[in-house]
This record gives structure tokens, sequence and C-alpha cells, in this order.
């Protein structure tokens, strides 16, 4: 990542306390590729957590829910930080397909999916029974997977 | 090496590689080419499960190249670079001459692939996929960033793979049918003429070294698919 950390962080921050919606429309294009970027590295490292606890066997009942919340919480705010002139060619460093812009019902319905699994997840977290948090994770992550395929330039 | 074995004269075909060099290599051109193909189609366990052998492959051969039989061993044909130099201008002047075993350009190339593929299967060992959900046994040592990093590393290095492939190939391309030498029926049957001049030297593998090699590869590759977990 190009953006020092500490600016991503405290765009995190801000963008927590303002509730994510207000504090967008006032970030520059940089800002919000940086800040999306930020949230989705956050998701994936929930993500490893969890899946660290379930290889482990006997998963970690407080691990896994409090990643699973941290999920659940940025999950809502990534649909919205793909405004125009966040894409390609914005000669900004970015992964997103123009698809993304040419196809916008596909990329939201697949975000409103994700914040659905997500939640279902935290659900499934607080029973603290591995298979079911096995299975959600395979649901939640078929999510993940499923929009990078389409909206992802792929590495 | 006594000197009344150097000079026997060549009385048709002689043992050239043996068999667990020879299972090696085949084992690994199809474990690779599977690999390849499950990597692509997002099949992780079976390319996990591919993954492994090919560690335990490397690992064997590792040991074979210190143990085995005296083609196989690293310190026969891993070469100066004179001798690599002298070896090159005698080739591109298409004049072959004849090895026993690797030639000293060939002994390098083996080296370079050896390294590529542990530094494949070590990068994938520690990868993990941008969704977070699929990664490899050691990844739980590493942070996410460190993950993703040893899966951009993982997919550059099969690049270098699939270029020193394709070189492999057309050199055995180039002595099949500019130098009129066939390199390929020798590692299926093991058995070779010797060329005219080459030392003849003799291949024997010892069967216990085998088993002992095929125990330390098998052990290694079980304990890191078990992300050295007991
Ligand atoms: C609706 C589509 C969509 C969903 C669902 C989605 N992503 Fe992404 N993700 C993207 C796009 C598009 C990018 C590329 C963003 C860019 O480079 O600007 C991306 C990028 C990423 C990155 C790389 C960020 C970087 O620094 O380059 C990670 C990590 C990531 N996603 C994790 C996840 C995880 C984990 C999930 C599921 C929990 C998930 N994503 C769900 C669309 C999605
Ligand atoms: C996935 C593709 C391949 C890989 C990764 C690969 C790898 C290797 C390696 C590591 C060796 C050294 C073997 C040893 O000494 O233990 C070797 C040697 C050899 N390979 Fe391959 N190989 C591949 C494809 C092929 C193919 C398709 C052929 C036949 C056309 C071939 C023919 C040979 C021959 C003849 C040798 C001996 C070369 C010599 O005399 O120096 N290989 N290969």
């Amino acid at each position: 990542m190009i953006q020092p950390k500490s600016l991503v962080l405290a765009l995190a921050a801000v963008s927590a306390l303002a509730g994510g919606v207000a504090s967008v429309s006032a970030l520059t294009p940089q800002q919000t590729v940086s800040l999306r970027h930020a949230n989705y590295e956050k998701m994936g490292k929930a993500m490893k957590a969890i899946g660290g606890e379930l290889k482990s066997g006997a998963p970690n009942k407080g691990v896994v829910l409090a990643n699973a919340k941290v999920i659940a919480a940025v999950a809502p705010q990534q649909g919205k930080l793909f405004p125009a002139g966040t894409g390609p060619s914005s000669g900004l460093k970015t992964d997103a397909l123009p698809a993304i812009w040419t196809d916008r019902a596909t990329f939201d319905g697949l975000n409103a999916r994700l914040v659905t699994e997500a939640n279902k997840f935290v659900a499934a977290a607080g029973t603290g029974d591995a298979a079911a948090i096995g299975g959600q994770m395979k649901a939640l992550g078929g999510v993940c997977g499923e929009c990078h395929r389409k909206f992802r330039k792929e590495d | 090496m006594s000197a009344t074995d150097a000079t026997q004269p060549p009385a048709g075909k002689v043992p050239l590689w043996d068999l667990p060099t020879r299972v090696f290599h085949w084992a690994l051109v199809a474990l690779v080419a599977f690999s390849w193909w499950s990597g692509e189609n997002h099949d992780m366990d079976r390319h996990r499960l591919s993954g492994y052998t090919i560690l335990g492959l490397l690992v064997f051969r590792l040991f074979w190249g210190f143990f085995g039989s005296r083609t196989a061993r690293f310190s026969q044909f891993l070469r100066s670079p004179g001798a690599v130099a002298t070896y090159a201008r005698g080739l591109f002047a298409r004049r072959h001459t004849p090895s026993f075993g690797h030639n000293p350009m060939g002994g390098w190339s083996v080296a370079a692939l050896l390294v590529t593929l542990f530094t494949m299967v070590g990068a994938g060992l520690f990868a993990v996929d941008v969704d977070g959900l699929e990664s490899g046994p050691l990844s739980d040592y590493v942070s996410f960033e460190a993950g993703r990093q040893a899966a951009e590393i993982h997919e550059a290095t099969f690049t270098v793979l699939l270029a020193l492939i394709a070189l492999h190939v057309l050199a055995i391309l180039y002595y099949r049918f500019v130098l009129k030498t066939n390199l390929i029926t020798p590692m299926v049957t093991g058995k070779a003429v010797p060329g005219e001049g080459a030392k003849i030297e003799p291949v024997r593998a010892h069967p216990l070294a085998a088993l002992i090699g095929i125990i330390i590869a098998a052990a290694v590759a079980w304990a890191i698919s078990r992300g050295l977990r007991f």
C-alpha cells in the first residue's frame, strides 16, 4: 500500500465515528480507495484469524466472535466506497474492475449478500459450535470469492 | 572410481538413472501439471494435497542428492563455471561431448528447477488467498499481509518455473534433433548406450538408503501438512 498506515487508520477511525456515510462524500478519490482497501484488509485479517481457530480443531469462541463482529461492522460500509471516479480509469492504484460501474445492480446485490452472510456468521459464532461456524464461514467466504471473481482484477 | 572402470569399452546399454530418480522425475511432471490445473481452478483441497506430495518428492530428492547413486548426486553434477563454459561452447558449435549422467549445463538446470520448486512450495505453505478463506498450513504463523505477500511470490515463481521447464524441454529437443541424442528414453528405462568417450560409472541405488530417504521425506511432508501441530 502506498498510503502511510497511520493515515489509513485515522480515516478508518473518522469514518467509524461519523457513521461512515456522512464522511465518505468528504473524502478525495484517493482517500476513498485507501479506506476501502483498509476495510477489506480488516475483513481478510478477520477471516484468516477465524480460519486459524477452525484449523486448531477447538475454536476459541471469544476470538471467533470478535472477528465475526469486525466483518459484520465493516461489510455495510463497503458498497458506498465505490463512487464514480474511483475506478481504474481514475489512475489510482486499484484492482476494482470497470464492471462495478456498468453492472451496479449485481455489485450491490453481492454487497447486500455480504451483509446478510456476515450477520448470520455473528449468530453462528455466538453458538460456539465448530461445525456451524465452519459451515457459515464457507457461505461467507463464498460471497467474497464470487465478488472478487466478477469485480476484482485477478492478481 | 578406478581407472579400469572408466576405460571399459561401451558394451550396449548400461544403467544410467536409478529407479528412485526416475520415479521422482515423472511423478514430479505429473504433479506439477496437476498443481497447475487445480490451482487455476481453485480446487484448493487437492491443490494442497498435490503440493504436499511435491514437497515430499523434493525432500527425497535433496536426500538422494547426497546418498543416491552416482549420477543422482549433486557432487557429481554440479560442475565448475569453467567446465560449464567449455561445454556450452562445444554445444553451440554442435559438437556434443557425451556425458555420463547430467552434462555440465544440465546439472545446473536441475539445480535451478529444484530451487525454484522449493521456492514455489515454500511460498505456497505460507500463502493466503484474498478472501482469507484458503491458506497454506504454515500461514497461521504469519500475518494476513505476509500471507498475501507469500501468495504473490507463489504466483511470480510459477512464471519462473514455466520458463525453466520450457528451457528444459527445448534443450532436450535440441539434443534429440540437432545432436541426435535421445535423453528421454533413458529417463524412462534407466538405461542408455554410453556416448563415445563418456566415462562410465556404476549406477547403483542402495535400497536401504532409498527407504531412509522415503521415511524422512514422508515425515517432513506430513508434519508440514499438519502445520506443525501434533
Ligand atoms: C461486492 C463485492 C465484494 C465482496 C462481497 C467482497 N469484496 Fe473484497 N474486494 C472487492 C473489490 C472490488 C476489491 C478491489 C478493491 C480495489 O482494489 O480498489 C476487493 C479487494 C479486497 C482485498 C484487497 C484489498 C487491497 O488492499 O488491495 C481484500 C483483502 C478483500 N477484498 C477481502 C474481502 C473479504 C475477506 C471479503 C468477504 C468477507 C470480501 N473481500 C468481499 C469486492 C468485494
Ligand atoms: C513439469 C515439467 C517438468 C519438470 C518440473 C521437470 C523437472 C526435471 C528435474 C528436476 C530433472 C532432474 C531429475 C533428477 O536428476 O533428479 C529433470 C531431468 C530430466 N527431464 Fe524433466 N521435467 C519436466 C518435464 C520434462 C519433460 C516433458 C521431459 C521430456 C520431454 C523431460 C525430460 C527430462 C530428461 C531427459 C531429464 C534428464 C536431463 C539430463 O540428462 O540432464 N522433463 N527434469
